[in-house]
């Protein structure tokens, strides 16, 4: 089991090569000059060719690449071209709260969309069956932008049972450690910051979580219907196991497999899901920071969080792997 | 005529009034159906949003403002956003400031200036007394500091090179040496006579940062701020960055201590979100809001929309030495075919005034018997016919159209495609390309456009900032990208520059003006208006034209 999860991880290392090589090429097909985006509308020639000067805009491709990788391994991407702060910081500031949200979209996920697949599965083509279906179609129908506004609309502007936007009340101070809001709060023992954060997170975190909800709920089921014709889900009723038992224990666990792969799928989903979500919301997080970093063609900022994102599917996908062997003691790696 | 006065002469209130508010007050918006009949909806009854206990939550936080994106330093030097040029302006001053509503000057940071006969030497006089945020105290050595930080290749110099277009051609290449004379004197040189110096040095990237802040922190002073304005940064947890940023009264303010103890500066990137929040109290001023949510906001008792006629000119422009624009008729009968007044109705929700030259009703020197071209098609069709062209053989032309909204132009690339119609209407056919906006602006300057659609936003309130930086010579493939040269308006814009009597000036430019006018390097289409939503707790918020606020003033009740 080590030494595959080592295997593992060495190979992570071309992928990332890859990954990085990718963002570079793709960085300079964008047009548009990011010294010219920096100096703005009102700049002259001389002043925009200083700034290529001064971020080794005009070094050749290769020496450019170089460069890039060097900060790759080194995990110092300097500073940002737009806010002239470490972007290391800045990542680490809006980073937290967005994996807060994405964690949090994921668990409401996993808590309504496993007992809605569960249901609709073992009360097969019963109202239950289609009712739960319907729900999941509706989740997967709505694109998260627009479910927030209408939401928005409706929960907080008209009933007033959320606040309408951000991530916490103007009055409330908290220090940082982590970044993430609701963490934070709870580390640093801040209980009104706690109720107000928890307060901005439910809803958006709700509605980033309709999409994998639904995606869960759907597989759940027909991995489950497929688990339940099972030969040894007879023998375990059989041998006289009460029905909650038998889909709880035996049926669900072994169900579960295929719907860890898609969890794993879905939390890229959730994370660019995050970016709309944050945007309608008003929440500062990654997404929100890449897509201005775009805008002003910030290099340093764009590469920094493709690695970081890059990473992070990568570990995700071997977390999946190794949850696999969790659920299904048949499968072994060595 | 002061900023105020002519914007209220076109009965653009820039005030708060309350007997406007109250002459408002019948208007009460319909509720609809679907939220009135949810149970347990507590309807307030103004806009039929709930006042909750989010905003209740809120009171007694100060002033909430809501803008549109993250504020990207608290260093006026390295500012490179509205929104920071807004916030810094609360937090630092300037020598020079900006009156409440206009862009005349006033004393700021310096009591008062003696402009010496040949125009080369600005003496500043001090303000005594005034102390930092960090206790630093101010005088003539701060200002030296303060220069020679952004004057590249001084000692102590901490240039950055992103900052070059505003600071080089608003400061630093149009004077020579700053020296100090003594502690409460500084003189400012000059190697040419430059009268819109002033009005530069008011806009709030020129803001006075402490001295010792400058040395201790140098570039990262942009998260360690510490000037002598109305509001500080009381401590670094007050600003969670792209979310919001608390400011504290600073109650040894010169100009007196604010009336708000704070100001809350909040993030929305998106308008219908501002436009919420303002309305159930969750922010008190709404910034950057659409036309279309500008327009909601008026149906709101507890709202207010304070406007005037923005600092800016939204036009398309005509790059005067390539073929057929090289022909003022072709240029004047592209004018005459396109219907202003149509446009500011249609696409804009009335939210752009139709122009009448090259600058705005906001900037001091606007000519209002000036009045460009009118919608005639039978005009501009005879134009064509006289330049040679006819339905055999039509003009024919690639109508460069940019596609993101801009402050002078929220409608992006729908304002292309009316145009085009305009002109389809008397027989020209354009067709319309686009680009990704960097690289639109890239290649405007790289002179490969023929036709374009342009716009520019005003920096100082001065003339100079529209007509020389957008048709002089010198600012050929900078801001002049219609690579317009009429050497007597040239004669006249430079000789404006050389004077620093207003009266003068005016009269220097309105002549340019009214030539320019009729030589038609652009389409004048029109100015969109500048407007802030606020509720109606919210006094004497004023408009500044150049799209920043002071908000030491401004009272919340």
């Amino acid at each position: 089991m080590t030494r595959y999860i080592l295997r593992r991880l060495v190979l992570v290392v071309p992928t990332l090569i890859g990954i990085l090589t990718a963002v570079f090429v793709l960085l300079q097909l964008i047009p548009g000059d990011p010294a010219i985006a920096l100096a703005g509308e009102k700049a002259t020639a001389q002043q925009i060719e200083k700034i290529r000067e001064a971020y080794g805009l005009n070094r050749p491709m290769p020496v450019q690449y170089a460069y890039f990788v060097k900060s790759a391994v080194t995990l110092d991407f300097g500073r940002s071209l737009r806010t002239h702060q470490p972007v290391g910081k800045e990542l680490r500031q809006f980073f937290g709260a967005t994996i807060e949200l994405s964690l949090a979209a994921l668990i409401i996920a996993l808590l309504v969309g496993i007992p809605l697949g569960v249901v609709a599965a073992t009360r097969r083509n019963t109202a239950l069956d289609y009712g739960s279906m319907i729900v999941a179609l509706l989740g997967i129908s709505m694109p998260v932008y627009w479910a927030g506004i209408v939401l928005i609309y409706l929960l907080s502007f008209r009933l007033g049972i959320f606040p309408i936007a951000g991530i916490l009340d103007s009055g409330i101070k908290l220090r940082h450690i982590t970044y993430g809001y609701v963490t934070d709060s709870i580390l640093t023992g801040n209980w009104p910051a706690l109720r107000s954060s928890l307060n901005h997170l439910l809803l958006p975190a709700f509605v980033l979580s309709t999409i994998p909800m639904a995606i869960v709920a759907r597989m759940t089921r027909s991995s489950m219907l497929e688990v339940l014709g099972q030969d040894y889900l007879r023998t375990a009723r059989a041998k006289g196991l009460r029905e909650r038992l038998v889909v709880a224990r035996h049926a669900l666990k072994n169900a579960l497999i295929p719907v860890v792969t898609v969890i794993g799928l879905q939390f890229g989903g959730l994370l660019s899901g995050a970016f709309l979500t944050e945007t309608v919301f008003a929440r500062p997080g990654v997404g929100r920071y890449v897509v201005t970093a775009i805008g002003a063609r910030d290099y340093p900022v764009i590469q920094a969080v493709v690695l970081l994102i890059a990473i992070l599917f990568v570990l995700i996908n071997l977390a999946v792997d190794l949850i696999y062997a969790f659920l299904d003691p048949r499968i072994h790696y060595g | 005529m002061a900023n105020q006065d002519r914007a209220q002469a076109q009965g653009f209130p820039t005030r708060l009034d309350r007997r406007a508010l109250l002459k408002r007050s019948g208007v009460v918006a319909a509720a609809p159906a679907l939220a009135a009949a949810l149970p347990g909806a507590a309807m307030a009854a103004g806009g039929g949003a709930v006042s909750s206990r989010w905003v209740r939550a809120q009171e007694g936080t100060g002033l909430l403002v809501g803008i549109s994106t993250d504020i990207d330093h608290l260093d006026p030097r390295q500012a490179n956003t509205q929104e920071a040029y807004f916030a810094n302006a609360n937090v630092y001053d300037c020598l020079v400031l900006y009156e409440l509503g206009s862009a005349n000057l006033r004393p700021g940071l310096a009591e008062s200036w003696d402009i010496s006969e040949d125009g080369l030497t600005y003496t500043f006089h001090l303000r005594q007394g005034v102390t930092y945020h960090d206790g630093t105290p101010f005088n003539a050595d701060a200002v030296i500091t303060w220069y020679n930080s952004i004057k590249e290749g001084t000692p102590g110099s901490q240039f950055d090179a992103t900052k070059m277009p505003y600071m080089a051609g608003f400061l630093t290449d149009l004077v020579s040496e700053v020296a100090k004379v003594d502690d409460a004197t500084v003189t400012f040189t000059l190697p040419k006579p430059f009268s819109p110096l002033l009005a530069n040095l008011a806009i709030p990237i020129f803001g006075v940062p402490s001295p010792k802040a400058i040395q201790q922190y140098a570039l990262d002073l942009s998260v360690n701020p510490s000037g002598t304005g109305a509001f500080m940064l009381a401590s670094p947890d007050d600003w969670t960055r792209d979310s919001q940023l608390t400011l504290t009264a600073n109650p040894n303010y010169w100009g007196g201590a604010p009336s708000v103890g704070k100001v809350v500066f909040k993030v929305g990137p998106e308008s219908s979100t501002r436009l919420q929040q303002v309305e159930t109290g969750e922010i008190d001023i709404a910034l950057f809001l659409t036309p279309d949510d500008v327009k909601k906001a008026r149906d709101n008792a507890d709202l207010q929309v304070v406007e005037d006629a923005g600092l800016n000119t939204n036009n398309v422009e005509f790059n005067v030495r390539k073929e057929p624009f090289t022909s003022k008729e072709v240029r004047q009968a592209l004018n005459y075919a396109v219907n202003k007044e149509e446009l500011s109705q249609g696409l804009y929700d009335g939210g752009m005034v139709a122009a009448g030259g090259v600058l705005p009703p906001s900037d001091w020197a606007y000519n209002p018997e000036l009045k460009s071209y009118p919608f005639d098609s039978a005009k501009a069709k005879e134009l064509l016919t006289t330049a040679g062209y006819s339905e055999a053989n039509p003009l024919k032309f690639t109508f460069m159209v940019y596609t993101v909204a801009r402050g002078y132009n929220p409608a992006g690339d729908r304002l292309g495609t009316a145009i085009q119609e305009y002109w389809k209407q008397v027989g020209v056919e354009a067709e319309i390309q686009t680009e990704e906006w960097t690289q639109y602006r890239a290649d405007r300057r790289a002179d490969k456009f023929q036709v374009s659609l342009s716009g520019w936003q005003g920096d100082n309130g001065d003339p100079d900032n529209f007509l020389y930086a957008l048709l002089g010579k010198a600012n050929w493939g900078g801001a002049n990208t219609s690579w317009y040269d009429n050497p007597e308006v040239e004669a006249l814009l430079l000789q404006a520059q050389e004077i620093s009597d207003q009266a003068q000036r005016t009269e220097l430019y309105h002549q340019a003006e009214q030539m320019i006018v009729d030589d038609a390097p652009w389409v004048f289409l029109g100015y969109q208006k500048h407007q802030v939503v606020v509720r109606t707790t919210v006094t004497d918020f004023q408009l500044q034209p150049t799209y920043i606020y002071y908000l030491a003033g401004v009272k919340k009740a």
